[in-house]
C-alpha cells in the first residue's frame, strides 16, 4: 500500500520535536537494508516465544512482525531483549520497532513512542494447585503473603502502587518466578494474559488466579524510537490494517489470545 | 378345526400357582443379578484398590526419595565445601547460595547456622542473623558424626525467618534437614528447609479426586505431613504403621472397624522417612457413582413386576370366572338346544350332540355341509342364504322353521341364529342354535282337538238333558225332570228340617173339552193353564205336566197352610180364567176348573217323595169325589 500522509500527520513530525526531522529515515534505512530490526522478549509465550525444544521462535508478533517485513518488502532480524533493558535498546536504536506485546505504561511512553494498541489484557497471578494459602485472588493481598513480580514488567509499578499487606518481590532471572513460587519462597506471581496461558498449558502443578475484578486493563501496543513520525504512522497503519482485514484475529487466535484482542 | 367351544378345560390350581411362582422367580432374578452384581463390582473395587494403593505407594516413595536425595546431595555438597575458611567468613554469599537451590522446587532455603543456632549465611537473605531455638533443630540432643544429614519436625512456618520470630504462617509448612560440620570442636549446621507443598503438589495432581489420603511418616509411624489434616484413627495408624515398619520396608494392612481403612506403606531404604496411602473402603461405595442408579433400577424393577403380577394375577382371576361363567352358559345352552357353528359362508364347523340327538345325523355327515341339508327342502332354496345374509350384516336372526331329520322326519324349531366376532368386530363364525318346539306344537294342537270335543258334548248333553225332562207342549218339567229335581228339593228341606209342600191339580173334564173341542183347543187349553199358573208361583217354586191334563206343584219350604192358599190361589186363578180358543178352532169363550189335592212334608218329616205324592194324589181323589173343582187337604192329626 502505498502511504499517504494527510496533512496533520505531516506537521505531527515537526510538532514533535526538533530532533524528528533528522531521525525520520527508519524508512529508508529499512528500504536500504533490507532488513527489519525487531525487539523481542524470547521468554514471552505466546507472544515472542523461543521453544526450548527446537529453538525456533513463535508467537502472536513473530507472525505479525512477519507480515510487517513481508509488507515493506524487507527481511526480520530479530534482537533479543527483555523488558529491563528493552528501553534501552529501543533508545540505543538496536531495534526499528519492539514487537513484544509492550504494555503502554507512563514511563515508558516517556521514553518510546507507543503505536495503536492491538492486545489489552487485565493482570493474573499463578500459585500452586496445592497452595493453602492462596485459593482465591482476594487471598493474596493479606499478611504474610509474598508476591513476585518479573523485573521491568509493568505489573511491577501496578504492584507497588496496588498491594497494601502483601510483600512484594522482584525478580530478574528467566524462570524465577516460577520457581519462587513452586519452592514456597512466595505465594504467588503476577502476569498477563499471554504468560498465564503459557503456565496453564505447559505446567501442571500451577494455578490460574482471575482477578475478582478488573484491576487494571493495559494496552500493549508496539514500540518505537522516539523521534520518527513517519515511522510510527507506518506502523499505527499496520495495526490499523491487520486490525481492518482480520489478519490480527487469525493470528491470536492460532495463539490463543483472541479474548484480549484489542477491537479498538 | 376346533372342536365346539362347549367344554372349557380350566386348571384354577395350575394357574394360580404359576401366577404366584412366576413374580416370585422374577423376583429372584433381579436381586440375585443385583446383588451378584454388587458382589461382583465391590470385589473388582477392592481388588482395584489394594492393587492402586500399593502400586502408587511404589511410585510416589521414589519420587519422594528423590526429591530428598536432592536435599541431602546439596546439604552434603555444602557441609563439604565448608572448610574451616569458609565457616570463618561467615559461610557463603547469598547469591551463591540461592543459585545452588534456584532450580530445586524442594528447597525453599539453605542457611549456615553458627554454633549458638543463628543464621550467618543463607540463601534467603532475610534470614541471616535470626536465631534459632535448638530443639527445633534436627537430630537435637543426638549425637551426630560430621555430613549425616538428618531430619526434624514439620512446623507451620514459610522459612527460618518467621519460625525465630514464632510466626506461623497460616497454610504453610516447612520441613527442616539439617548436617553438621565440625570447625574445632564447634558444631555448626547447614540448614535445609523443605517445601513440604512439593510434595502436597506433587501428590494432588497424581490423585487429583484425594480418593487417598498420602502422607510422608517417620519411620516410628509418626506423620510428618499428610494430604488430610488428620486421620480419625491416627494414634490405631501410627501405632501399626511402626510395627510393621520395624518389620518390614514395604507392606499393606488393614484397620480400623469393619477394616475400614486400608493402608499401603513404603520405607524409605536411604531415607528415614516411609510413604504411606491410605485409602477408606467405605469411598469405593462412592466411587461407584452408578450404585444408587442400580439399586433404583432394581427397585424399579420390582415395582414393576409386583405391580404387574397383581395385575396380571387379577386379571386372570375375571378371566377364570368368566370362562367358568362362560362354561356354564355353554353347557346350559348345548343341554338346552341344538346349536351348530358354521364359518361365514354357512359351511358347518361344528354340531353339538343335542343336534345330532334330534336329526340323527353323524357329526361327519354335517361337518362342511350348510344348513340347507336340515330343511331337506321345506325350505325356499335360498332361505339359509338370506339368513346368512342377515347375519353377516350383523344382526341376529330370529324365527320358526320346520327341518328334517335323517330319516326324514320333520320336526319344528325355533331358531336364532347369531354372528360371532372376533376382537376386532369381524364376524368369524355364525352359530345357530335351534330349540324343538314340535312337542309344543303337538301338545297346543291336541289341546286344541280337545276344548272342541268338550264344547261339542256340553251341547250335545244340553240338547239331551232339555228334551228328557220338559214337556214339549208347555216346556214344563214331565215327570222324570220333576222328580229329579223334587227329590233334590226334598232332600235339601229335611237337610234343613224345613217342609216341602206338594200340589196334585187335575182339570176337570178335560177328556170332554178335547172330545167336543178337539185336540187342538186341549193343547191350548194345557198351555194356557201352565202358563197362567206358573205366573202365580215363586221361582223357587216347580211346576210340572206329569201327564194328560195332571200337573204338579212342589212348594220348596212351604208348611201345609201355606200349601193350602196357594192351591186355593191357582183353584181360583183357573175359574177365573175365561180362554179364548179361536186360534184353535174353539169357541172364544171357554172355561175350565181344577180339582187340587194337597200334601205336606209338614207333620212328617223324613217323607219320601213318593210318599208325598201319594197323599197329594190321595188328597186330589178325595176333591174329584167332593164335586171337582176344590182343593182338599188332608186332615192334620191333633
Amino acid at each position: 500500500m502505498p502511504l499517504r500522509p494527510g496533512p496533520l500527520l505531516l506537521l505531527l513530525p515537526l510538532a514533535l520535536g526538533l530532533g524528528a526531522g533528522a531521525r525520520a529515515q527508519t524508512l529508508d534505512e529499512i528500504r536500504r537494508s533490507g532488513t527489519l530490526k525487531v525487539c523481542i522478549w524470547p521468554d514471552y509465550f505466546g507472544i515472542s516465544y523461543r521453544s526450548p525444544r527446537t529453538g525456533a521462535l513463535q508467537g502472536l508478533d513473530i507472525d505479525l512482525s512477519r507480515e510487517l517485513a513481508r509488507e515493506l518488502s524487507a527481511r526480520v532480524e530479530y534482537v533479543e531483549t527483555d523488558f529491563t533493558r528493552l528501553l534501552d535498546d529501543l533508545q540505543a536504536r538496536k531495534c526499528q520497532v519492539a514487537m513484544m506485546a509492550v504494555g503502554v505504561t507512563a514511563a515508558r511512553a516517556a521514553r518510546v513512542d507507543f503505536s495503536t494498541p492491538y492486545l489489552r489484557s487485565d493482570i493474573y497471578a499463578i500459585a500452586t494447585r496445592s497452595s493453602r494459602a492462596v485459593q482465591t485472588w482476594d487471598d493474596i493481598d493479606q499478611p504474610g503473603r509474598i508476591v513476585v513480580v518479573q523485573k521491568g514488567t509493568y505489573m511491577e509499578p501496578l504492584m507497588q502502587k496496588t498491594l497494601r499487606h502483601a510483600a512484594l518481590r522482584t525478580v530478574e532471572r528467566p524462570q524465577e518466578r516460577e520457581h519462587e513460587v513452586e519452592s514456597g519462597r512466595a505465594d504467588v506471581f503476577i502476569t498477563d494474559y499471554p504468560y498465564s496461558r503459557r503456565m496453564l498449558m505447559n505446567t501442571d502443578w500451577a494455578r490460574l488466579l482471575a482477578p475478582s475484578r478488573i484491576i487494571q486493563l493495559t494496552d500493549y501496543a508496539y514500540a518505537v524510537p522516539r523521534g520518527d513520525a513517519s515511522w510510527l504512522q507506518r506502523i499505527n497503519e499496520f495495526v490499523a490494517q491487520i486490525k481492518r482485514d482480520g489478519r490480527l484475529a487469525q493470528t491470536a487466535d492460532r495463539h490463543g489470545l483472541l479474548p484480549i484482542v484489542a477491537r479498538d | 378345526m376346533d372342536a365346539p367351544r362347549l367344554d372349557f378345560k380350566l386348571e384354577p390350581r395350575k394357574f394360580r400357582r404359576l401366577f404366584r411362582l412366576l413374580p416370585a422367580l422374577a423376583l429372584l432374578l433381579i436381586w440375585s443379578v443385583y446383588l451378584g452384581s454388587e458382589y461382583f463390582i465391590r470385589h473388582h473395587l477392592e481388588q482395584g484398590l489394594e492393587q492402586r494403593v500399593q502400586r502408587d505407594a511404589l511410585l510416589l516413595e521414589d519420587h519422594g526419595s528423590r526429591a530428598l536425595d536432592s536435599v541431602v546431595s546439596r546439604l552434603k555438597a555444602v557441609a563439604a565445601f565448608s572448610g574451616p575458611t569458609v565457616l570463618r567468613a561467615g559461610g557463603l554469599p547469598s547469591e551463591t547460595l540461592r543459585d545452588l537451590i534456584l532450580d530445586n522446587p524442594v528447597l525453599r532455603s539453605l542457611s549456615l547456622l553458627d554454633p549458638q543456632g543463628r543464621v550467618i549465611a543463607s540463601s534467603e537473605a532475610a534470614n541471616i542473623g535470626v536465631r534459632l531455638p535448638a530443639n527445633v533443630l534436627p537430630g537435637f540432643g543426638r549425637r551426630h558424626t560430621d555430613r549425616e544429614v538428618s531430619f526434624g519436625r514439620v512446623l507451620p512456618h514459610r522459612d527460618l525467618g518467621d519460625l525465630a520470630r514464632e510466626e506461623p504462617a497460616p497454610g504453610l509448612s516447612l520441613w527442616l534437614a539439617s548436617t553438621t560440620v565440625s570447625e574445632a570442636g564447634r558444631p555448626f549446621r547447614w540448614v535445609a528447609v523443605i517445601n513440604t507443598d512439593y510434595f502436597l503438589n506433587f501428590w494432588s495432581r497424581y490423585d487429583p479426586q484425594q480418593h487417598d489420603d498420602i502422607g510422608l511418616y517417620d519411620y516410628e509411624g509418626r506423620l510428618l505431613f499428610a494430604q488430610a489434616p488428620s486421620h480419625p484413627q491416627a494414634d490405631m495408624l501410627a501405632r501399626l504403621l511402626g510395627q510393621q515398619l520395624r518389620a518390614r520396608d514395604l507392606g499393606w494392612f488393614d484397620f480400623g472397624p469393619h477394616q475400614r481403612w486400608l493402608l499401603a506403606y513404603r520405607g524409605s531404604a536411604i531415607h528415614p522417612v516411609a510413604l504411606a496411602i491410605v485409602a477408606d473402603r467405605d469411598q469405593l461405595g462412592q466411587q461407584d457413582s452408578d450404585r444408587t442408579k442400580r439399586l433404583l433400577l432394581a427397585l424399579l424393577s420390582t415395582l414393576l413386576v409386583l405391580t404387574r403380577s397383581t395385575w396380571l394375577y387379577r386379571w386372570y382371576l375375571r378371566y377364570e370366572t368368566s370362562v367358568a361363567e362362560l362354561a356354564n352358559q355353554a353347557r346350559a345352552i348345548g343341554a338346552h338346544v341344538m346349536a351348530a357353528e358354521s364359518d361365514p359362508d354357512g359351511r358347518i364347523q361344528a354340531v353339538n350332540q343335542a343336534l345330532l340327538d334330534k336329526t340323527g345325523y353323524q357329526e361327519d355327515e354335517l361337518i362342511g355341509q350348510t344348513l340347507d341339508l336340515l330343511a331337506g327342502g321345506l325350505q325356499p332354496p335360498d332361505f339359509h342364504a338370506q339368513i346368512r345374509a342377515t347375519v353377516r350384516s350383523g344382526q341376529i336372526w330370529k324365527g320358526l322353521l320346520q327341518n328334517q331329520g335323517k330319516a326324514g322326519e320333520p320336526f319344528w324349531v325355533n331358531a336364532t341364529v347369531v354372528p360371532f366376532t372376533d376382537a376386532w368386530g369381524r364376524i368369524t363364525r355364525i352359530v345357530s342354535l335351534y330349540s324343538d318346539i314340535s312337542d309344543a306344537i303337538g301338545l297346543a294342537e291336541q289341546l286344541a282337538d280337545e276344548r272342541r270335543l268338550r264344547t261339542e258334548l256340553a251341547h250335545l248333553n244340553e240338547t239331551l238333558t232339555t228334551h228328557a225332562n220338559t214337556d214339549p207342549l208347555t216346556g214344563l218339567y214331565n215327570r222324570r225332570g220333576f222328580e229329579s229335581f223334587a227329590q233334590q228339593a226334598l232332600l235339601a228341606s229335611s237337610h234343613y228340617a224345613r217342609p216341602t209342600s206338594a200340589l196334585m191339580l187335575d182339570l176337570d173334564h178335560f177328556k170332554q173339552v178335547n172330545d167336543h173341542h178337539g185336540h187342538a183347543v186341549g193343547d191350548l187349553v194345557l198351555r194356557e193353564m201352565a202358563r197362567c199358573w206358573s205366573s202365580q208361583l215363586r221361582s223357587s217354586d216347580l211346576l210340572a205336566r206329569l201327564g194328560g191334563e195332571e200337573f204338579c206343584v212342589l212348594l220348596p219350604n212351604t208348611g201345609l197352610n201355606d200349601a193350602r192358599e196357594v192351591a186355593e190361589k191357582l183353584r181360583a186363578a183357573c175359574q177365573d180364567t175365561a180362554l179364548d180358543a179361536r186360534a184353535a178352532g174353539g169357541p172364544g169363550r171357554l172355561e175350565v176348573t181344577v180339582s187340587i189335592g194337597v200334601a205336606s212334608s209338614e207333620r212328617a218329616p223324613g217323607l219320601s217323595l213318593p210318599q208325598l205324592l201319594n197323599q197329594a194324589d190321595r188328597a186330589l181323589y178325595d176333591a174329584k169325589r167332593g164335586g171337582r173343582n176344590r182343593v182338599v187337604s188332608p186332615v192334620l192329626q191333633p
